[in-house]
C-alpha cells in the first residue's frame, strides 16, 4: 500500500512537473515571438506605425499687408473657411447623396457637381469641396453638421478698398501674385510655409507636438507704398469721370512727387477691383506704366528745354510758324491754330507743330534724341511694376529728316506715361530726373527694412535756369488764349502743356481719326510739389473737342486742386496775403520760378525775411508764442498761426472751437497747432 | 518587567520563525505587481479613449481601480478564510454560475455586447458570469478528483463525470458564444485529469475526438472561420479582417526594445481596437517595450512556478488540485491572450489576467490566486506523501 502510494505520488509529482514544464515553456514560446516582433521585425513595424500615425502639417503663408503712405491697408490677408470632405465616411450610397444634395444646397451649387466629388476619389480620403468660400456660405455648411464633411481656415487675400489702385496692387493667383505689386514683390510678400510634425488619431484628428507655428512666421512683409489713399481716390474719381464725359475707351492718370520722385497716385481706368479679377487682362493692365503711346505735343515742353539748354533756341527769339502750313521735305505740316511769329513761349501756348519741328531740326537728329534720352524717354524708369514699357526712339544713325519733325511734336516716338510724367518732373524741379517709386519700404515682420526707396536721382536734365524758364513758358499754356486754360486753378499757379496725338491705325497703317487727349504739368508753378498728367484714350467726338485742353486739362486741374489740399500745400492767394509764411515754408530752398513777375515777389520775401528777425527779437531764437484761435474761421486762423511760423492742422469744419497748445503757450518755430473747427 | 519583555520577544521570534511564512510572499509580490501595473496601463491605454467617447478620461481607471481594490480584499479575504473550507460550496457554486450563465440568455437581465450575450447588468454594473463559472469549474473538479483518486482511471467513475460537467458548462458558454473560454476551459479539465492520473489513453481518445468538433464549430461559425483566415495572414487585408492584429504587431514593433515611454503609445489612439481589453499587452509592448513584456510574462511565469510550488505545499488532494487548476486557469488565459495579441493565436474575446480592463476578471483573478496562496500556506503533505495520506 505504502509502496504503490509512493509510487503513484511520484507519477503525480512527475505530470504536475510536465504540466509546469509545457506551460513555461508556452510562455518561453511567446516571449521569443515577442523578442522577434519587438527586436527582428522592428524596423519594418515601427516604420509602418510611423506611416500611419506621423504626418507634416503644412501651414500656409500669409501674405504680407499692403499700405498706402499713412498705413491705411490696401491689400491685406484674411482667414476664411474652405470646406473638404472625407468621401470615405458616408456609410452608403445613400447617405453619400443625401450629404451632396445638402451641401449643394448650402452651397448654391449644383448637386451632381458635388455628388462627384464625394464619389470620385473614393479611395482618397481627404477631397476639397470649395475653397475660400464667404462667411454666410461657411455659416450654411457649419449647420448641417454633416459627418465627413469639415471646414479648415485658409488664407485669402481681400483689397478691402475694392478698386481703389487696382492696377497697381495686382491680384493673386492660386498661389503667387499674377499681376502688378503682387507679382513684381511676390518674393517680399510670399511669406513662408511651414511644416509641423503632427501626430494623427485614427480618426484623423491632428496633435501637434510643438505646437502650431507663430503667424509671423509666416507672413510676408509688409510694403508700404508711396500712393496716398486720398489722391488716388481723387485721381481715380476725375479720371472716370473725364472718360465716361469724353464716351472715351480708357485713359490713365499719374501724380508725381516731383520734389522725391515717389508716385502718389497711379490710376487706370476702365477700373478693375482685385477682388475679383476676372479673365480678361485688358482689364488688369496698367496702362500708365504699360502701354506706350505716341505722346504728341506735350513733347514740346522737352524740346524747348533741351534747345534752351543746347543754346540753340533764345528765350525772346521769334520763330516764322508758317501761318498753320508749312510744306517741307515733300510733306505739309498742319498748326491747329495758325501762327505767324512765335517766341518759344507761344510755341508752346499754342502747340505750334510747324515751329516744334523747326525747332527740332536746329537740334538736329543727335542732340534730339539724345536730349529726349537724357529726360529718359527710350529707357525704363524701374518704377517697380511689371511689365513696364520702354517706349521707342528713332537711332539718329539712321533716321531720315522727317523723323526729326515728327519727333519734335511727338510723333514716330513712344513713350509711356510714368516716363512722360517724370520728364516733366525734371522740368519741375529745377532740371533733375529722379527715378519714380512706387514702394516706400518693405519691412519684414521682425522689423527688419528689406528695402527702402528714397530719391533717387538718375542725372541733371537741364540746368535750374533752363528749369526755370520753361516753368515760365508753361505757366502760360493755362493762361488766357492757351491751350490748357481749362487746367487752370484759382489758388494755385499751374504750369503745363496739352497733348493731342492721333492714333496709329494698327490696321491701315498711317493715322486714324482716333485721339489720345493729354494734359501734362505741375504745381504750384513757383515752388512745384506734384506732376501730374492725365492721359485720355479714345475720346468721342472730333476737333476741339476731343484735345487735351478740352477732355484731359478738366480732370488734371480737379486732380491737382485736390492734391495740394491733401498735402497741405496753402493757396498762392492766402501766402499773397500772408507773405511770412512763404518764406518760412521755403525756409532755406530758393525758389525757382525766376520769371519776370517772379522776380519781384522774390525780392518781396527777403525784405519779408527781415521782418522776421526784427519779430523774433522779442522771443527766444527759434520760438513762437501761440495766438489765440477762438472763434476764428480757418482761413484767419491759418493767418494768425502763419504770422508766428506755426503749422496748422484742422479738424471739422466751421469756426475754431479748441485749439492745442493752448494760446499764450511758448513753442518752436515752425510747431503744429491742432485746431478743433465745429460749425457756429 | 525586563524579563517578561525578553520572554516576549522570545515567543515572538518563535512563532514568527516557526510555521515560516503562511502565505507565500513571492506569489503575493506578483499577483500585487501585476495588478497594480494592470491599473497603469489601463488608465494609459484608455484615457484618450474614454474622454473622446465618455467625457471622463479617467472613467475606466476609476473602475479599474475599484476593482483591484476590490480583488486585493477578496484575495486577502479567501486567504484568510481558507480554501478547505471552499469545498462545502462547491456544489452551490455550481449551480449559481450555471443558472447565472442560463440567466445571461434572457434578454430583460442578460445584456449583450458585440454580438455576444456574455453579461449580467445588476444597475449600472455588469458582471460576467463566465467569470465565476471557471472558479467553479475548477472548484468542482479539484473537489471531485480529489474524493475518487483510487478510482481515477476508472472510466466511469474517474472520468467520464467531469467530461459531463465540462461539457454542460461548455455547452452554456458556447450559446453566449464564448468559443475562447470553453478552450481554455477544456484545456483546464485535461490538464487536471491528466495531473490526476486519468488514463492517458482516454485523454487522447477525448482530444482526439474533440479535433473534428472544434472544427465544425470554427468551420460553421463565419467569424470563427474568418478569425482564423486572418490569423494564418493578418497582412493580406490590414484594413480589414487582420486590421486588429496587424495594428496589435506594429504596437508591439513601435515599442521595440524599451518602448516609446509610459502614456507615449499611438496606437491607443483608436488605432488599435479593445486597447485597454483583450490587447492591452499590445500597449504594454509599445510603450515599455520588449522589456516591459518580458516583465509582464517573467511575472506570469512566477505564477506558474509559485502555484505549483503551493500545489506542492498542499496538504490535501482537493488544495492541491485546486492549486495546479487554478494555476492552469490563469496562465492559460494569460497565454492565450499574449498569443493573441502576437498573432501566434487567432484573435479571441480573451481577457489578459489582473491587466486588461474588466471588474469582474480582475476580481475573480484576484479571488483564483487568493486560493492559491491560502494552500501556499501549507507544509506540503499530499504530493509528498502521495495517495496514503488522504484521510
Amino acid at each position: 500500500m505504502k509502496k504503490r502510494g509512493d509510487d503513484a505520488g511520484r507519477w503525480m509529482r512527475l505530470r504536475a512537473f510536465i504540466v509546469g514544464a509545457l506551460l513555461l515553456a508556452l510562455f518561453a514560446t511567446v516571449l521569443g515571438r515577442a523578442a522577434k516582433v519587438q527586436l527582428l521585425d522592428r524596423s519594418r513595424l515601427s516604420r509602418l506605425q510611423r506611416d500611419q500615425t506621423k504626418r507634416e502639417l503644412e501651414w500656409q503663408p500669409r501674405r504680407g499687408l499692403i499700405a498706402d503712405r499713412h498705413g491705411d491697408p490696401l491689400a491685406i490677408t484674411q482667414d476664411v473657411d474652405s470646406i473638404f470632405a472625407d468621401p470615405t465616411a458616408f456609410e452608403s450610397a445613400p447617405a453619400r447623396e443625401v450629404a451632396a444634395e445638402l451641401l449643394a444646397k448650402a452651397l448654391r451649387t449644383d448637386r451632381k457637381k458635388v455628388l462627384s466629388k464625394l464619389v470620385s476619389d473614393q479611395q482618397k480620403r481627404f477631397v476639397w469641396i470649395k475653397r475660400r468660400v464667404d462667411e454666410p456660405t461657411a455659416l450654411r455648411v457649419r449647420a448641417l453638421a454633416l459627418d465627413g464633411v469639415e471646414l479648415v481656415k485658409e488664407p485669402k487675400r481681400f483689397y478691402p478698398q475694392r478698386e481703389l489702385a487696382g492696377h497697381v496692387l495686382g491680384f493673386v493667383g492660386e498661389d503667387a501674385g499674377q499681376e502688378g505689386l503682387e507679382r513684381e514683390l511676390e518674393s517680399y510678400l510670399h511669406g513662408k510655409g511651414v511644416s509641423v510634425p503632427a501626430t494623427r488619431d485614427a480618426r484623423g484628428a491632428m496633435v501637434l507636438e510643438h505646437g502650431a507655428p507663430d503667424v509671423s512666421e509666416l507672413t510676408g512683409a509688409t510694403v508700404t507704398l508711396t500712393l496716398d489713399s486720398a489722391i488716388q481716390v481723387v485721381a481715380e474719381r476725375e479720371l472716370t469721370r473725364a472718360v465716361t464725359a469724353a464716351h472715351a475707351a480708357a485713359g490713365f492718370a499719374i501724380v508725381l512727387d516731383v520734389n522725391s520722385g515717389a508716385v502718389l497716385a497711379l490710376a487706370s481706368n476702365p477700373l478693375f477691383d482685385a477682388n475679383k479679377p476676372g479673365r480678361d487682362p485688358g482689364v488688369w493692365r496698367n496702362r500708365a506704366v504699360q502701354d506706350q503711346l505716341e505722346p504728341g505735343s506735350t513733347i514740346k515742353s522737352f524740346l524747348i528745354s533741351r534747345a534752351l539748354e543746347e543754346d540753340v533756341l533764345k528765350v525772346d527769339e521769334q520763330i516764322y510758324c508758317e501761318h498753320g502750313a508749312w510744306k517741307h521735305l515733300r510733306r505739309t505740316l498742319h498748326d491747329t491754330h495758325p501762327v505767324d511769329w512765335a517766341t518759344p513761349a507761344t510755341v508752346l501756348r499754342e502747340s505750334s507743330n510747324i515751329c516744334a519741328a523747326k525747332i527740332g531740326e536746329r537740334l538736329g537728329k543727335d542732340k534730339l534724341i539724345a536730349g529726349l534720352r537724357a529726360f529718359g524717354f527710350g529707357e525704363k524708369t524701374g518704377v517697380g511694376l511689371p511689365g513696364e514699357g520702354r517706349g521707342s526712339l528713332r537711332d539718329p544713325a539712321r533716321m531720315p529728316e522727317i523723323a526729326v519733325d515728327t519727333t519734335a511734336f511727338g510723333q514716330g516716338m513712344s513713350a509711356t506715361g510714368i516716363q512722360t510724367v517724370a520728364a516733366m518732373a525734371a522740368i519741375a524741379n529745377g532740371g533733375v530726373l529722379l527715378r519714380p517709386y512706387l514702394v516706400e519700404k518693405i519691412v519684414a515682420p521682425d522689423g527688419t527694412v528689406l528695402l527702402s526707396n528714397q530719391r533717387t536721382e538718375v542725372r541733371r536734365v537741364l540746368r535750374p535756369e533752363t528749369a526755370r524758364l520753361v516753368t515760365a513758358m508753361l505757366e502760360e499754356v493755362v493762361h488766357k488764349g492757351g491751350t490748357g486754360t481749362k487746367a487752370a486753378l484759382s489758388d494755385y499757379r499751374v504750369a503745363g502743356k496739352t497733348g493731342t496725338a492721333q492714333k496709329v491705325d494698327p490696321v491701315r497703317g498711317g493715322y486714324s481719326e482716333k485721339r489720345l487727349a493729354s494734359f501734362l504739368g505741375f504745381v504750384p508753378a513757383e515752388a512745384p510739389r506734384v506732376a501730374i498728367l492725365v492721359v485720355i484714350d479714345e475720346p468721342e467726338g472730333k476737333g476741339v473737342a476731343v484735345t487735351g485742353g478740352t477732355v484731359a486739362a478738366p480732370a488734371w486741374g480737379a486732380i491737382a486742386n485736390e492734391t495740394l489740399r491733401q498735402l497741405g500745400v496753402m493757396p498762392a492767394s492766402v501766402r499773397e496775403q500772408v507773405p511770412l509764411l512763404v518764406a518760412s515754408l521755403d525756409g532755406a530752398r530758393i525758389p525757382m520760378d525766376l520769371t519776370h513777375q517772379d522776380l519781384k515777389q522774390f525780392s518781396a520775401s527777403e525784405k519779408i525775411g527781415q521782418g522776421l528777425d526784427l519779430q523774433a527779437t522779442k522771443l527766444p531764437t527759434g520760438r513762437a508764442l501761440v495766438p489765440d484761435l477762438a472763434g476764428l474761421a480757418a482761413r484767419s486762423a491759418i493767418r494768425k498761426l502763419a504770422e508766428r511760423s506755426l503749422e496748422p492742422e484742422f479738424k471739422g469744419s466751421g469756426r475754431a472751437v479748441a485749439q492745442s497748445p493752448r494760446a499764450g503757450s511758448i513753442v518752436k518755430r515752425g510747431a503744429r497747432v491742432r485746431v478743433t473747427l465745429a460749425p457756429p | 518587567m525586563i524579563k517578561s519583555a525578553a520572554a516576549g520577544s522570545r515567543v515572538a521570534r518563535e512563532r514568527s520563525l516557526k510555521p515560516a511564512l503562511r502565505y507565500d510572499p513571492v506569489l503575493l509580490g506578483a499577483v500585487l505587481l501585476l495588478t497594480m501595473s494592470g491599473v497603469v496601463m489601463v488608465y494609459s491605454a484608455s484615457a484618450v479613449y474614454a474622454s473622446a467617447r465618455l467625457g471622463d478620461g479617467l472613467w475606466f481607471f476609476k473602475r479599474q481601480l475599484a476593482g483591484a481594490g476590490l480583488g486585493l480584499i477578496g484575495l486577502l479575504a479567501v486567504m484568510k478564510f481558507g480554501y478547505q473550507r471552499l469545498e462545502r460550496l462547491v456544489v452551490p457554486l455550481v449551480f449559481l454560475s450555471l443558472a447565472l450563465l442560463v440567466a445571461v440568455q434572457f434578454p430583460g437581465i442578460g445584456h449583450a455586447a458585440g454580438g455576444a450575450k456574455r453579461w449580467l447588468r445588476l444597475g449600472s454594473l455588469t458582471f460576467q458570469p463566465s467569470e465565476i463559472a471557471k472558479i467553479a469549474l475548477v472548484l468542482w473538479l479539484s473537489r471531485s478528483l480529489a474524493r475518487k483518486q483510487d478510482r481515477i482511471a476508472i472510466f466511469s467513475v474517474g472520468f467520464l463525470p467531469h467530461l459531463i460537467m465540462l461539457g454542460v458548462f461548455a455547452v452554456l458558454l458556447l450559446l453566449e458564444p464564448d468559443f475562447g473560454t470553453t478552450v481554455v476551459l477544456a484545456a483546464v479539465t485535461f490538464g487536471l485529469l491528466f495531473v490526476a492520473g486519468a488514463r492517458l489513453t482516454y485523454l487522447a481518445a477525448v482530444i482526439g475526438g474533440a479535433v473534428p468538433v472544434v472544427g465544425f464549430l470554427v468551420w460553421h461559425s463565419r467569424y470563427r472561420l474568418q478569425r482564423v483566415m486572418t490569423f494564418l495572414d493578418p497582412w493580406k487585408d490590414p484594413q480589414g479582417h487582420g486590421y486588429q492584429t496587424v495594428e496589435s504587431l506594429l504596437g508591439f514593433g513601435a515599442g521595440g526594445a524599451t518602448g516609446v515611454g509610459l502614456g507615449d503609445s499611438h496606437q491607443k489612439l483608436f488605432f488599435l481596437p479593445a486597447a485597454h481589453t483583450d490587447f492591452i499587452l499590445s500597449i504594454v509592448g509599445e510603450e515599455l517595450g520588449f522589456v516591459g513584456v518580458a516583465v509582464v510574462l517573467a511575472l506570469f511565469a512566477v505564477l506558474v512556478w509559485r502555484g505549483l510550488k503551493a500545489a506542492h505545499a498542499s496538504p490535501d488532494a482537493f488544495g492541491c488540485y485546486l492549486a495546479i487548476g487554478l494555476t492552469l486557469l490563469v496562465s492559460l488565459e494569460a497565454l492565450v491572450n499574449a498569443g493573441m495579441a502576437l498573432s501566434l493565436l487567432p484573435t479571441k474575446g480573451m481577457a489578459l489576467p489582473f491587466l486588461s480592463y474588466g471588474m469582474t476578471s480582475v476580481v475573480t483573478s484576484c479571488l483564483a490566486i487568493g486560493i492559491v496562496l491560502s494552500i501556499s500556506g501549507g507544509s506540503g503533505g499530499f504530493l509528498k506523501r502521495a495517495t496514503g495520506a488522504r484521510q
